[in-house]
């Protein structure tokens, strides 16, 4: 199971209005919390993997 | 002429052709249905319902623009500097740890902290863009990892990948995902050219 769009974006609404800390402490009150550091952790491997040279589209002047 | 019914209302939808686009009214009149007679009500109706979806697509999407400017921001979470970066010239958005791209080890914990940082950096700076703003990255990679990347990617609101590249326009300081079908059409139509 993954955590869905619509549970990243509550948590992403949620994390507005508290700090790190805070959104650590909620997200351990979880009851997915599992999902949701499953998710974090996936999340910073990607952050801090290599990424190759992309093709990027340019926007025509 | 279609006999159209929605909330309990009823009317006729007349097709007309207007420069070749498809355009629908409804007229005053009287409608059958079965053995029930209504009186209509007189009503014009937007066409948009005939458009085709791609056309309606660009007439909801404001101008297509790349970010003004260069951006880059540090953060800094349990020692580690976490730096969100947008490029100008191409609305290519990426992430990098401590100036590396390679995983360290840190701790779990410091990791998903790192990984929280991140996400709310996007979503405070995508916040700032004006509508219409065009954010983009290249997920594919050979480190194994291209899958998790293009997962996490598609839940911050970019569409899937279409020609290496996941794309993404900024509406009400929101990312809304730009799939691989509008992202065909505006490559065919000159909105960007490929680099």
């Amino acid at each position: 199971m993954e955590l869905s769009k619509e549970r990243f974006d509550e948590m992403m609404e949620i994390s507005d209005n508290k700090t790190l800390d805070e959104m650590m402490e909620w997200i351990e009150l979880q009851p997915d919390k599992d999902l949701i550091n499953e998710f974090l952790d996936g999340a910073y491997s990607v952050f801090s993997s290599n990424p190759s040279a992309p093709r990027l589209p340019k926007l025509n002047p | 002429m279609i006999p159209h019914i929605e909330n309990g209302e009823a009317s006729i939808i007349v097709a007309i052709s207007t420069e070749g686009r498809k355009k629908a009214a409804a007229v005053m009149g009287t409608v059958s249905l079965g053995n029930k007679s209504i009186k209509g009500v007189a009503k014009v109706r937007e066409a948009n319902n005939n458009k085709p979806p791609l056309q309606k697509f660009m007439e909801q999407t404001p101008k297509l623009i790349l970010p003004a400017d260069d951006i880059i921001k540090k953060e800094l979470v349990n020692g580690h500097e976490v730096k969100l970066w947008v490029s100008r010239s191409s609305g290519e958005m990426g992430i990098s740890v401590d100036d590396s791209y390679i995983r360290k080890d840190i701790s779990p914990q410091d990791g998903k902290r790192v990984a929280l940082q991140a996400l709310t950096m996007v979503q405070a700076e995508v916040a700032k863009m004006p509508d219409g703003t065009l954010l983009t990255n290249s997920p594919s990679t050979g480190d194994g990892l291209g899958g998790k990347k293009e997962k996490l990617y598609e839940r911050a609101g970019f569409g899937p990948i279409f020609d290496e590249v996941m794309m993404s326009v900024v509406k009400n300081g929101k990312l809304t995902p730009i799939t691989s079908e509008q992202h065909r059409y505006l490559m065919r139509n000159g909105h960007y050219n490929q680099r």
